[in-house]
Order: C-alpha cells, then sequence, then structure tokens
C-alpha cells in the first residue's frame, strides 16, 4: 500500500503545504491584485440577496394568528354578504304565499301547448285492431 | 463551547432571512466557493459570475438542504453545476470573443504585470489538469483547506484527495518548471 508519509524529503510537503505551488497559486487569488476584491464580492452577493432574504423574513414573522387574520379578512366580509342576500331572498319569499306558490306554477297551464284529451276506449281499439277486412 | 456558530446554525437562521447569518455563511464559503468555480471555468471573470450566482442560488434553494451541518458540500455542488452551465452557455456564445490583449490592456506596474504573467502560465498549467485535480489543489494549496475537509466536501476518501493532490502538484511543478522564468516570477511575487 502506498503511504503519503515515508516517500523522502521532497513529498513530506504532499501532507502540508508545497510552498512552491501554493505561492504559485496566490497568484490566482483575485486578492493578489485588488486587496478589497472579497469585501467587494461579499458586498455584492449581500446586495443580490436583500430581496430573497427579506422575504423570508416576512414568511418566518408570519404566525398562525396572521394566518388566520389574513384569512379572516376576506372570508368574513364575503360570509357577510352572503349572509344578507339569503336573508333578502327569504324576506322576499315570504311575502306571498309561501304554499300555493309551487303548486300554482305546477298547475297552470304552458301557452300555446295542447292539453290532452282523453279519448274513448273503444275508438282506440278500434283504430288498433287488424280485422279481416283489412286484408 | 466554541462562539463560532456552525454552518447548521447558520443555515437555519438564514432560512429565516437573518442577513447577518447569511453574511457569515458567504464570507466563509467565498474563497473556496471561487476556487470551485476556477477550477471548473478556468476563468477568472466565469469563476467570479458562478460564484456569484451559486450564493444567491444556495439561498433560494436553502430549504432543499437536508443537511445543514453540510453546507460546504452542497454550496459546492451548485457552485460545479452553475459553473458547468456558464461554460456551457458560453460556448454557445462562441462568437462573443474577447480581443487578444483585453485582459492587460490598461497599463500595469511591474508586479501586477508579472502577476498576470503568471496567472496566464498557471491557468494553462491548470487546464491540462483533470477537473477533480484542479479544485482540490486550488481548495488545498491556495484555499488552505485540509485534506478531510475536502474530503468530507467532495464526498470522496481522504486518500484519494491525497492522491489527486500529489499528482496534481507533480503536473504543476513539471509544467511551471518548463517555462523559462517561471521561478524568477515565483521568487519575486
Amino acid at each position: 500500500m502506498m503511504t503519503w508519509f515515508r516517500r523522502g524529503a521532497g513529498d513530506v510537503q504532499i501532507l502540508g503545504r508545497d510552498p512552491m505551488v501554493s505561492e504559485a497559486l496566490e497568484s490566482l487569488d483575485p486578492a493578489s491584485g485588488e486587496a478589497n476584491y472579497w469585501f467587494r464580492f461579499h458586498r455584492r452577493v449581500m446586495a443580490e440577496a436583500s430581496a430573497e432574504l427579506h422575504r423570508r423574513r416576512l414568511m418566518a414573522r408570519l404566525t398562525v394568528v396572521d394566518v388566520m387574520a389574513s384569512w379572516s379578512r376576506t372570508v368574513v366580509p364575503t360570509a357577510m354578504l352572503a349572509a344578507a342576500v339569503a336573508a333578502l331572498i327569504l324576506v322576499r319569499a315570504g311575502s306571498g304565499s309561501p304554499e300555493s306558490a309551487p303548486a300554482a306554477g305546477l298547475m297552470a297551464e304552458l301557452p300555446g301547448e295542447p292539453v290532452p284529451v282523453l279519448e274513448e276506449p273503444g275508438a282506440a281499439v278500434i283504430f288498433a285492431s287488424f280485422g279481416p277486412d283489412n286484408f | 463551547m466554541s462562539d463560532t456558530p456552525t454552518d447548521g446554525e447558520l443555515v437555519y437562521q438564514a432560512r429565516e432571512g437573518d442577513e447577518v447569518a447569511f453574511g457569515l455563511l458567504v464570507q466563509r464559503y467565498q474563497r473556496p466557493a471561487y476556487a470551485v468555480a476556477l477550477s471548473v471555468t478556468g476563468r477568472h471573470e466565469d469563476a467570479e459570475d458562478a460564484a456569484q450566482e451559486s450564493f444567491l442560488v444556495a439561498l433560494s434553494r436553502l430549504d432543499e438542504c437536508r443537511s445543514p451541518e453540510r453546507f460546504g458540500g452542497w454550496l459546492m455542488t451548485i457552485v460545479r453545476n452553475r459553473s458547468k452551465n456558464l461554460i456551457r452557455r458560453e460556448s454557445l456564445r462562441e462568437t462573443d470573443q474577447v480581443p487578444p490583449g483585453a485582459r492587460s490592456s490598461a497599463p500595469t506596474p511591474d508586479k501586477v504585470a508579472e502577476n498576470v504573467e503568471l496567472r496566464a502560465l498557471l491557468e494553462d498549467a491548470l487546464a491540462g489538469l483533470p477537473e477533480v485535480q484542479r479544485e482540490i489543489v486550488l481548495l488545498h494549496d491556495m484555499e488552505g483547506w485540509k485534506h478531510r475537509e475536502i474530503a468530507e466536501r467532495l464526498e470522496i476518501p481522504s486518500g484519494t484527495v491525497r492522491s489527486h493532490l500529489h499528482f496534481a502538484r507533480k503536473a504543476l511543478r513539471a509544467a511551471l518548471g518548463e517555462v523559462p522564468g517561471v521561478p524568477e516570477i515565483l521568487r519575486k511575487a
């Protein structure tokens, strides 16, 4: 098995920082060219994140009571309006005769509709019979 | 008990919109995020964009971070994905070419010029490494992360981290050593 501890003087650096590579890689750090680079980076991220953070704060502040309150703001007026309309309908319906009104509607004749007439039982039999004279 | 809040604590606070907590997370991971993005994109401008975007994506998806204590690893996955997407987008926009020499068009002092030169050499040398090796060598030798931290964040065995680091360093040393003048630049840097 390969160990990383016993490979010669040069490779001891494997477990720590490699001075040459580390030093070279420092030039890739944007702060090497601009001292306040990371401050600027941080500030830009925070500026762009502010709207989402604000939204999250609002959501976190919402309690069950808040939800119920906001819900009731919509539901209570709607329920009150529905109750008022129902009351109005009942009052208006109560001004006539509640018992006779549906029956009268059912009994009323529709204009233009022929009234069915009950024919004589005999006539129907004659019309529908097939006597020997017909053939 | 340490006063330094853990990632998990900060994530829980940031989920509720705590600006300070999120700010600390950004401060803690801005450099590693940049290093990972640089290891994928290979360009400073793209790495910067990808790292910044990644923090915003992480914030918007903070509720999806199932193990807040492992925020670092989760964030690095986002950084890697954003960086790859950015490269894909860039490759689709091939026509948008940067004029040669645009990077160093402004007159710069000697030190900056040397830095730019070394930077270009390193970018070329890093480009020749596999992505995972670039990421490990940057996190370890640029950001000072420990093998164990890298192994946890990348979710690979510690031995594999060491192995990748060894080969990455070997390749970098070889690449830098072949270029005339590099040791001088390193001495001055």
